[in-house]
């Protein structure tokens, strides 16, 4: 299906739930997610970011890897054997009346976003590498096993089931839309990368010699583009608005720019607040489509 | 002269057909007799052939034999390196059906031969290769990723070749497709699995079994060349052709394919030494298994039959190894080890990373 074709049933959908836009209505956006979502949280509690729409409302429902944990985002639910919601998430929905449809309701997750982390930011050993098919010109080593991207890609389908099946699990009545957000894309300093992961390896936090090689930053590109391919095909599939980085947060090739940086993986609340901008003009886009 | 006078009177039993065949419970059935070599657990052994000879790939890496890859699945794909083709044989080449494709990945890997029709694109960006159009789902993602993939599939074959010991070497078809430009072997029919076929660029040949013995025997006259210690097992599929573009019935030209192939093998072994012969094509399809040995349609080969093979194979060049160590599980387990020990460390710190950089976060924000 194409974009513009999808949009139209999400619109006629929306038209049948008697979701019409009240312009007069306050607009709710609640965010939640892992570590990825700190950043937005820090430069909305910081005001570094102040919505340009009146009546627009940033509430920070869940964040964090302890209070919504990634492998829990959705849980099998023993009496319906079916995925329900994180009893948090769904407390928190319940807690701020987003099921009630007082106020303009908008969700925007950021979850499950280190997966091109946990895949990449060490050399994986023994050592792998692909092409990337939107970026084939980048470099390839050759002391690394070459995969077909298909294969990484099936991975990281693999790992997104959950988040597909977190995105099934969302509430839709009442909600006016769902946007996720891509986590942020790699940083290329490995002195930087290298920096925050040895200060873990060195209070030995793990109990593990240091040593371990950060992985070049053209393969946690690729990897990181991997992820963001499948997050997009499962986003069109559940009629959720798929939120690319901000453009003017990343360098000429698609890094983060150093004032975006926050330790390894993770992006500053400067970045955060750019973020939140994009968000709202999204919204604001859909609203005036609708 | 009286009958126990004859020259068949001192013969063993396995030379009457009564004694070693109809009076034999199936699976008692041996046909392999003398074999000219043994393998030890340290021989690098390598597989190659028609699909048949994937059951042998499969039984060989988990016999505790030195099944030589050197292409192997990388640890990070787990399940999903099956259907990328990796371990179906010891490199990534996929079926390879006739003596004619055996020959020519010889030449293409060490730069003898490069044919004119080298790749497929099917004008939505995906790319094929010609020579193995099923190695992977939906083929390449890009040209870059075609390449760089035909580049190390065949240094991979080179290795292969250079460094085994024993090759297993199925052959399956006699029938097949060519370009007209350069004779090149297509894997399957062009415009099957991929590509477009073009009456005006490909043609069908089927091999004759003079050709068969030629493309053997220049291909282990290459082999020695680089790796002289090489020996050779060559076996025939026992699964029936799926189709015939000879003007007859499918059942007749699975006969010629068959007998073609076979007398090729006796052809050639004879001449070189290392070499054998195994009849697995004889233990699935003759008739004292009353066709038990076939699933439903008539062309897979059922477990019992597999197992009937390897049982044998095992028996006859695998004797020697019973009892010795086996030097190998190291390969494959190793890197998976060492893969999964470094994946383990990543999650920890990315974990910890996690925690630490929002606790940062937060604590900066006040």
């Amino acid at each position: 299906m194409t974009t513009s074709l999808r949009q139209a049933c999400v619109s006629l959908r929306r038209l049948l739930k008697g979701q019409r836009r009240d312009p007069s209505k306050t607009v709710s956006v609640f965010f939640f997610g892992q570590s990825h979502v700190v950043c937005l949280k820090t430069a909305w509690k910081r005001r570094l970011y102040r919505p340009k729409n009146q009546g627009f409302e940033f509430k920070f429902i869940l964040s964090g890897q302890r209070q919504f944990p990634s492998e829990q985002i959705v849980m099998r639910s023993p009496s319906t054997d079916t995925d329900v919601l994180h009893p948090g998430l769904a407390q928190a929905f319940d807690e701020y009346g987003v099921y009630g449809g007082s106020t303009e309701t908008w969700l925007v997750s950021m979850v499950r976003g280190n997966a091109c982390n946990m895949f990449g930011l060490f050399e994986p050993e023994p050592p792998f590498d692909f092409v990337h098919p939107a970026v084939p010109e980048l470099p390839v080593r050759t002391d690394a096993q070459l995969l077909p991207y298909d294969a990484v890609r099936a991975i990281f389908n693999q790992y997104s089931r959950r988040t597909a099946s977190f995105f099934k699990c969302l509430p839709r009545k009442n909600i006016a839309g769902i946007l996720h957000i891509e986590a942020p894309p790699p940083i290329p300093s490995e002195k930087q990368v290298y920096r925050s992961v040895e200060r873990v390896l060195l209070r030995r936090v793990l109990g593990r010699a240091r040593g371990t090689r950060v992985s070049p930053r053209e393969f946690r590109m690729k990897l990181w583009k991997a992820q963001c391919d499948v997050n997009r095909e499962i986003c069109a599939e559940n009629d959720i608005i798929y939120v690319t980085p901000p453009a003017e947060a990343l360098d000429g090739e698609g890094y983060l720019l150093p004032k975006a940086w926050f330790g390894a993986t993770h992006a500053s609340a400067w970045y955060g607040a750019l973020v939140l901008g994009k968000i709202e003009a999204v919204i604001t886009g859909e609203r005036s489509r609708q | 002269m009286t009958s126990s006078q004859t020259p068949y009177a001192n013969l063993p039993d396995t030379a009457f057909w009564r004694r070693a065949v109809a009076s034999m419970p199936a699976s008692g059935v041996d046909p392999i007799g003398q074999v000219p070599f043994v393998l030890t657990r340290t021989d690098r052994i390598a597989t190659a052939g028609s699909c048949f000879a994937v059951h042998l790939s499969r039984h060989l890496s988990k016999s505790g034999f030195n099944y030589f890859v050197t292409e192997p699945g990388h640890p990070f794909l787990g399940a999903v390196a099956a259907e990328f083709n990796y371990g179906a044989f010891s490199a990534r080449y996929g079926n390879i059906y006739t003596s004619r494709q055996l020959l020519q990945l010889f030449d293409r890997a060490y730069g003898t031969f490069t044919p004119a029709e080298d790749v497929w694109h099917n004008g939505e960006g995906r790319y094929f290769d010609p020579f193995r159009p099923n190695i992977q789902p939906n083929g390449f993602s890009s040209e870059r990723e075609y390449w760089e993939d035909r580049h190390r599939h065949l240094a991979a074959v080179r290795q292969l070749f250079e460094q085994l010991d024993v090759l297993v070497f199925t052959l399956g078809l006699t029938e097949g497709w060519l370009s007209r430009e350069d004779g090149a072997a297509f894997t399957l029919c062009p415009g099957v699995a991929a590509g477009t076929f073009d009456p005006e660029r490909h043609q069908f040949h089927n091999l004759t079994c003079q050709e068969v013995i030629a493309d053997l025997e220049a291909f282990i006259q290459k082999l020695r060349q680089v790796n002289p210690g090489a020996r050779v097992i060559l076996t025939v599929s026992p699964v029936p052709i799926i189709a015939t573009m000879e003007p007859r019935h499918v059942l007749v030209s699975n006969a010629y394919t068959k007998c073609a192939l076979r007398a090729a093998c006796d052809g050639v072994v004879g001449r070189f030494s290392g070499m054998a012969y195994f009849p697995g094509y004889e233990i699935v399809t003759s008739n004292y298994t009353r066709g038990c040995y076939f699933a439903d349609d008539l062309r897979s080969v059922t477990p019992d039959g597999v197992d009937h093979v390897m049982t044998l194979f095992y028996q006859h060049y695998g004797a020697a190894a019973i009892g010795e160590e086996s030097p190998v599980p190291a390969g494959e387990e190793a890197r998976t080890r060492a893969y999964e020990d470094r994946a383990r460390l990543s999650e920890q710190v990315n974990e910890v990373l996690c925690d630490e950089e929002m606790l940062d976060s937060e604590a900066a924000s006040g």
